[in-house]
């Protein structure tokens, strides 16, 4: 029931902005008119396009996306925030581009690796490579599509503005397989925790040139808030257990300095001393966060602490000052953001809470009652008594809507959690992709996993390599000393593939010497790991072959009494 | 009274500190300096002296005043408003189009609309909606008792509770003057005078002696119309009079904490000195006793007192389980002192846990403390008690009743005996019931036949799904929909149905049919459950096509009882005592009908007596703490912890321990009984249970013929499953939730995908958090991949996951824990052109290679035997030289150990001997041509591991080879 009032609320917004606001990036939804904001490449058409699919709307998928491709250029002279287009054109062009197979479009040959939207991806990404090209790594914040960085650009860039690009650019590289995308995201992820306090905590300002810290305020929220997402998200999409090491160096500090009971506050990075006692919209990402690294309690004691804050206002503000229980002034908006319902999503998902969905239920009414207007929805000004202003954030349609109707409808496909996938062939390969194990980026736009692999993973990180394949034809016998994936001690570094290079190169008498000289020792251990056995002591270090000739000794054992006999 | 007030959002009004929650935890360290204290008792009352009436009363307030002067007038006049509603929108569309800021390019902005009425147009509850507090208070000052809600119209909770204290009203508007008021919009009068943190705030006002000013209630329990009604019913009679020790039984039997105040009424003619207070103290409970745990007595004349040991009047005895407490102080104090006494010092052997939608850390506080033995139940508000919670208590109370004492264990035996009874008293309260609704329908007929047929057009007969069975007679059962004048005059259709009848009416009319619901089918019951005051409709049934009300059915279901009941009327003589036995079996039945809706009454009988758990609490260091849990609100948890509640013989009814030191629970397998319930405790304090092992529900899912499917485990199968000889099983330890473990999904089924063809390798997965499995499959991190081989199942391996979970690694860590023979076929099915001439050069070269160490090999292998032969024969000169002993010992050993080793070159050229007849085969025949027929070629590989790998266990049998 609630699923399809939300999606009663999207097509509502969605039809709105189609109507009155195409081809600008926003819809005005009380002049019901458009205008451009973040730069003008119908913003909110591209953030909507993968919605569209989540909500099973084929056609309508199919239509926006010849629109975009047909009608979209970024080959203009404007200045754009790095940033939201990353995580919102980026983001939305790549999820898109991943969708569009399930959606019915007859994809090209060799999708997901090329694709019509996987090109525009990356002329955009490669129109914001120039921010990139800093002293520590650390992109600028705002970059001209025609002609980099402008001149005079403030160097100083907020954390989240320099944290935020593994996702899109680890994908557009994994995808195209040109690496670039992905080495400066990470560098730019490693620059900041590199220049983190001696208490591990980092700021919310700094200088891209220097390395400086211009703000030190530390907290989870806004300035900071998809740094510490794109760790974990990242970690799971891109197989790179190093950022899930930061993120998990980063969260004892984050417990110690600035949770107290279940808020985040915020202090100073250097110290750890508490600066500002608030609660800020955009931090109720967190508890999201938290439930996709399995720490479900804290999620949920977080989860309702800030849904404390909604009931009392009908929505969260902006900024909501703890110790007064008050929205400060300038502070009371509500952009119709999603992190609450982001976070409630997930933890929907893990614990099926009955009691989230109603939280949810509470956001829908709010908005429904609130924000509605004749076009579509219009941003809260003030909590307190309920003012809208004239502004629709591309956000509300490509996430406050989508994790509304992910939250209500259960049985989405999108989560799937790796129960079942789709075989895909690329070239030779058969990869599986639509496995689940989506991870949305900072906008709400998934990326599959499972299709990055298809493109990215070199031959031999996909399949057994060759060399390994001839070894084990030639003696499938052998100790499989290399097995990586086994908890062993790295003392027998030798390689079958060595083995047999060594014996086809060496002379056998050669060979034969070295075997004769160390007879003796052989035979002594033999005796060690007999004794071994007998103990039951067979540990991971031995070779598989010992293991697979305690069996074999079992049925010489069994067959020795017909021995006799006879 | 100081209950901070925080930035937390604690729910209720601030202005009434402490209304809400105290185990609620959201208190921030920091806010305590910030907050505002309002501590003064005179902050919660409504003053009279605003009572003037404001020039500008909304019209709502003067609707609700006309109303009860004047039925038809009132109707009247909300005609008259809602013209005028119509007109003000059109003035505020008019002005609305104004705010467009056009010449300055400000930012356009709009504010929020005026406020519109919230409560249907014919509620009961009188709706303050533009926050007319001086409106409001005046009325609250009409009434005695009066229940507000104070609402916000964007707040769904607000709106959901419209329909429950809608129903709440019906059941007690004769009694309870019902009122809700806006309480948000911006510069209303209710918005500035009160900050309200939580929506809805639901106080009850109770009208001081002097008249003058209220009491404020709040209350804290369930937003449900049960509960409400519940709260409500106990507000207007807050004392009980206790004038034996049978009573105070009585009261024990219904709550587990009796207050018993005295105060001397035989001597004074006005109330005794301190009952007010102590009159308002029982009130003020009830915003804290919101499990209904605490029952307040009032013992009025002398010879009472003494039997129950009470020395003076105005003295206050707390009864517990074990032992009675006296407030020497109660003369003096004031309700405040008296409650919070009270409340500082409750002991109950079980409890309702109070679990409210908020954040609560209520169980957890329980649990962490110890073993925990939670009952789920259903709590009907309707019923008074409830038999499986009175068992607990019973058993609770031997349970701790450690020195034996007789009070406890005669407290034990009464309830049960009482509980005994239970079931003769449903019977009779049904019996009342039925007469009453008899003569009821009665009056029904008549009224209804003195209504024309206006009302009628509107009815539609609808036959309800069991029509099919029709009885025997050929009657049908109907059910008439009637459709009553809504909200949108826009449909002429509608508008013709608007009818003369006043909504009081109606709403009797209603009543009564709902009432008789409950004589009637299942069918139509779940009719009336649809009905809503917002939709207008009403549903009444009979077993008849004819489409007269009432008529036929009453025909009908007199017959049987007529005689009964007309015993019922000649008995009944006194008219007032005839409109109490009246008033009584109306409140019997619909407590009847609507218990009924929520749950069937839960009634437990001891079949079989039940071992003795006395003291038992005592002589254990694992004690049990006895809580319930009402399951018509918290079914979750009950499901969480794996418990099927709908198994069980009594539904929705379940005990569990739960240890969480040991992190384990165990769910009582048999139905529930004392004698069940008292073993399942013994057992649990020897150690006899098993720990309960939860398993999630299977899904099925549709494989489609692309897709790929990994199979589902669940805790039921896994063993069974893994444990197959001869089959190898890989299987993904994951959580549902974990962002670590769904990324892999793919991988792993990559890899599933890719050794489909290999024969006896199984891919499963099972998702650990909702799977019980046992200690040593328990692991700390989430994903895991863990390998239960073919044979040697207790060599399970687990993949570690410091190297990144790709394919190939994977596929590798198979590759170490495969036999032989099936990683041949592993490597050959992956074998593509580029490795076949791979292997073929090398099988060359090494062919060669081994053909000339077998040679030397032979040769050395001579020399041996020739040497051991000379040593024979020397053994003949030098006979007990141990320097000789040592030798031959050696020569030996060196034997077996070149005669194993030619074996096993032996055997490899033989196997390179086949891969190079296998791949040499013509290209087209690409990939393998069938795995099985390979295995098949393949099969000597496993034997020969077995021989020439096998280590000289036995020499014996290595003479015999050679």
């Amino acid at each position: 029931m609630y699923m399809e009032e939300v999606r009663g609320m999207f097509y509502h917004a969605y039809g709105g902005y189609m109507k009155y606001a195409y081809p600008y990036d926003e819809l005005r939804p009380l002049s019901c008119d458009g205008h451009d904001t973040w730069g003008s490449y119908s913003l909110t058409l591209v953030d909507a396009l993968d919605t569209l699919a989540i909500m099973g709307n084929k056609t309508e998928f199919q239509r926006v996306v010849k629109l975009i491709t047909d009608r979209v250029k970024f080959d203009v002279d404007i200045n754009v925030s790095v940033f939201e287009t990353n995580i919102r054109i980026l983001g939305g062009l790549l999820s898109g581009h991943l969708m569009s197979k399930k959606m019915g479009i007859v994809v090209e040959d060799g999708w997901p690796c090329a694709g019509p939207l996987l090109r525009m991806s990356k002329d955009v990404a490669d129109r914001l490579l120039p921010a990139f090209d800093t002293p520590t790594g650390m992109p600028y914040g705002t970059v001209n599509f025609k002609d980099g960085v402008p001149e005079g650009e403030t160097p100083v860039t907020c954390t989240a503005g320099v944290g935020t690009y593994i996702i899109e650019f680890g994908t557009l590289s994994r995808l195209t397989g040109d690496p670039v995308y992905e080495e400066v995201a990470m560098r730019a992820l490693h620059a900041i925790w590199d220049h983190r306090s001696s208490i591990n905590l980092v700021g919310n300002h700094i200088d891209v040139l220097t390395g400086r810290w211009a703000a030190q305020d530390s907290g989870i929220g806004a300035g900071i808030d998809s740094y510490f997402e794109y760790l974990v998200k990242g970690a799971a999409l891109l197989q790179r257990p190093e950022l899930m090491a930061i993120f998990n160096e980063a969260r004892p500090a984050i417990d110690k300095y600035l949770r107290h009971e279940d808020w985040y506050l915020w202090a100073t990075m250097t110290k750890g001393y508490v600066t500002m006692a608030v609660f800020q919209s955009l931090e109720a990402y967190w508890p999201g966060v938290l439930t996709l690294m399995g720490d479900i309690n804290s999620a949920q004691r977080i989860v309702f602490n800030y849904h404390q804050v909604w009931k009392q206002f009908g929505f969260t503000p902006e900024f909501y000052s703890i110790p007064q229980a008050e929205a400060p002034v300038n502070r009371q908006g509500y952009p119709l953001r999603p992190e609450l319902v982001e976070s409630l999503m997930y933890l929907y998902q893990a614990t099926k809470d009955d009691r989230i969905l109603e939280m949810g239920a509470d956001i829908l009414a709010s908005i429904q009652h609130t924000a509605k207007t004749d076009c579509g929805y219009a941003s809260v000004k003030n909590v307190n008594d309920h003012t809208i202003e004239n502004r629709m954030e591309s956000f509300f349609l490509a996430e406050t809507t989508k994790y509304l109707f992910l939250l209500f409808d259960s049985e989405n496909w999108m989560h799937n959690n790796g129960g079942t996938g789709k075989i895909h062939k690329v070239g030779s390969r058969e990869c599986i992709i639509e496995a689940g194990g989506y991870v949305y980026n900072s906008e709400a736009h998934p990326v599959d996993p499972g299709a990055l692999a298809c493109c990215h993973t070199k031959e031999d990180d996909w399949s057994l390599s060759v060399s390994d394949q001839v070894a084990l034809i030639l003696d499938p016998t052998a100790p499989w000393l290399e097995h990586k994936g086994n908890k062993m001690n790295k003392e027998e570094p030798a390689k079958i593939v060595e083995e047999c290079e060594e014996t086809q190169n060496k002379p056998p008498a050669q060979d034969e010497l070295d075997k004769e000289a160390v007879w003796k020792e052989d035979s002594s251990e033999d005796i060690i790991n007999t004794v071994k056995e007998n103990e039951n002591v067979l540990t991971i270090t031995q070779p598989l072959n010992d293991v697979i000739r305690v069996k074999d000794i079992q049925q010489v054992v069994v067959s020795e009494p017909d021995n006799v006999e006879k | 009274m100081t209950v901070v007030s925080n930035g937390s959002g604690m729910p209720g009004v601030e202005e009434e500190e402490g209304v809400t929650g105290d185990e609620t935890d959201t208190t921030p360290p920091v806010d305590s300096q910030a907050k505002k204290e309002e501590p003064s008792e005179d902050s919660r009352n409504i003053k009279e002296e605003e009572e003037e009436v404001a020039t500008d009363t909304s019209t709502s307030a003067d609707t609700s005043a006309s109303r009860v002067s004047s039925r038809i007038l009132g109707s009247k006049i909300m005609w008259a408003c809602k013209l005028s509603c119509v007109l003000l929108t059109i003035i505020i569309v008019v002005q609305s189009s104004s705010w467009a800021i056009t010449s300055e390019g400000g930012p356009l902005m709009k504010k929020t609309p005026s406020p519109q009425p919230f409560f249907p147009r014919h509620s009961l509850v009188s709706d303050f909606y533009t926050g007319d507090i001086v409106g409001l208070t005046e009325r609250l000052l009409a009434a005695d008792l009066s229940l507000v809600v104070y609402y916000a119209p964007w707040d769904r909770d607000s709106q959901l509770i419209r329909w429950e204290v809608e129903k709440a009203a019906r059941y007690h508007h004769e009694q309870i003057y019902f009122a809700a008021v806006n309480c948000w919009h911006p510069q209303s009068e209710c918005k500035t005078r009160y900050k309200i943190r939580t929506f809805p705030a639901i106080v009850l006002h109770v009208r001081s002696v002097s008249g003058m000013e209220t009491k404020a209630i709040a209350y804290g329990g369930s937003q449900d119309a049960g509960h409400i009604i519940r709260f409500l019913r106990r507000a207007l009679q807050p004392l009980s009079h206790v004038a034996s020790h049978s009573d105070l039984a009585k009261l024990q039997m219904e709550h587990s904490v009796v207050v018993l105040g005295y105060f001397d009424f035989t001597s004074v003619s006005h109330l005794p000195k301190g009952f007010n207070s102590y009159f308002l103290a029982s009130l003020r409970a009830l915003q804290h006793d919101k499990t209904n745990s605490v029952a307040w007595g009032v013992v009025t004349n002398p010879r009472a007192a003494t039997a129950l040991s009470f020395s003076i009047t105005q003295s206050v005895h707390l009864v517990l389980w074990n032992t009675t407490l006296v407030f020497t102080s109660a003369a003096s104090s004031d309700s405040e002192a008296i409650s919070n006494w009270v409340f500082k010092r409750l002991d109950e052997t079980a409890m309702w846990l109070d679990v409210p939608g908020t954040k609560s850390l209520t169980l957890d506080h329980i649990l962490q403390s110890g073993p925990a033995l939670i009952l789920f139940t259903p709590d009907n508000p309707y019923h008074a008690s409830n038999d499986p919670f009175t068992v607990l208590r019973e058993i609770s109370l031997d349970y701790y009743n450690c020195d034996h004492s007789s009070r406890v264990s005669n407290l034990a035996r009464y309830l049960g005996s009482v509980r005994s009874r239970g079931r003769g008293q449903l019977r009779q309260a049904e019996r009342v019931c039925r007469n009453y609704l008899q003569d009821q329908l009665r009056v029904l007929h008549m009224s209804r036949q003195q209504l024309n047929l206006k009302d009628e057009t509107c009815c539609r007969s609808m036959p309800t799904n069991e029509a099919g069975t029709a009885t025997a007679e050929g009657q049908r059962k109907v059910c008439d929909v009637c459709v009553h004048p809504t909200n949108k005059p826009s449909s002429p259709e509608e508008e013709q149905c608007t009818n003369p009848i006043s909504w009081e009416e109606e709403s009797n009319l209603l009543q009564h049919v709902n009432s008789l619901m409950t004589v009637f089918s299942d069918s139509c019951r779940e009719l009336v459950l649809q009905y809503s005051p917002w939709e207008h409709y009403s549903v009444c049934c009979q077993r008849n096509s004819t489409p007269a009300k009432g008529k036929t059915t009453h025909t009908q279901n007199t017959e049987e009882q007529k005689e009964e009941f007309k015993s019922v009327e000649i008995a009944v003589g006194d008219d007032r005592i005839e409109k109490l036995v009246v008033l009584a079996a109306e409140d019997q039945c619909k407590r009847l009908f609507h218990g009924a809706l929520l749950a069937p009454p839960a009634l437990l009988k001891d079949q079989h007596p039940a071992p003795d758990v006395t003291g038992l609490g005592c002589k254990t260091n694992r004690t049990l703490s006895f809580v319930a849990l009402d399951t018509l609100h918290h079914k979750d948890v009950a499901e969480r912890l794996g418990v099927n509640l709908t198994t069980k013989d009594l539904s929705n009814t379940a005990a569990v321990i739960v240890d969480l030191q040991k992190e384990s629970h165990f769910i009582m397998d048999a139905s529930l009984s004392k004698m069940t319930l008292a073993n399942f405790i013994i057992n649990y304090t020897h150690g006899l249970l098993d720990r309960t092992m939860v398993t999630g529900a299977k899904h099925v899912k549709n494989c489609g013929s692309s897709q790929i499917c990994i199979q589902e485990l669940t805790s039921e199968n896994y063993i069974t499953v893994t444990q197959q000889t001869g089959k190898m099983v890989v299987v993904l330890h994951y959580s549902h939730n974990c962002a670590a473990c769904s990324s892999v999904g793919h991988v792993f089924m990559t890899v599933a995908h890719m050794v489909r063809h290999i024969p006896n390798i199984t891919f499963a997965r099972i998702n650990a958090p909702i799977n019980t499995l046992p200690w040593h499959l328990y692991f700390e991190t989430l994903p895991t991949i863990i390998v239960h081989p073919h044979y040697r199942k207790s060599e399970s391996r687990v993949f570690d996951l410091s190297h990144p979970l790709t394919p190939a690694n994977l596929m590798s860590f198979l590759v170490a824990n495969l036999d032989p023979t099936h990683r041949l076929a592993l490597a050959l099915s992956a074998c593509q052109d580029d490795c076949r001439e791979q292997v073929v050069q090398a099988a060359t070269v090494i062919t060669t290679r081994l053909h000339h160490e077998i040679t030397t090999t032979t040769g050395r292998f001579q020399k041996i035997l020739d040497r051991l032969v000379k040593m024979t024969e020397e053994d003949k000169m030098l006979t007990d030289s141990t320097h000789w002993e040592v030798h031959y010992h050696l020569l030996i050993h060196t034997k077996f150990r070149l005669a194993k080793e030619i074996k096993k070159q032996r055997s490899r050229l033989h196997h390179l001997g086949q891969i190079q007849k296998v791949l040499s085969e013509p290209p087209e025949k690409k990939g393998l041509p069938n795995p099985s027929e390979l295995l098949k070629s393949l099969r000597y590989i496993l034997q020969r591991s077995s021989n020439s790998k096998g280590k000289p266990v036995d020499p014996s049998a290595y003479h015999d080879e050679l």
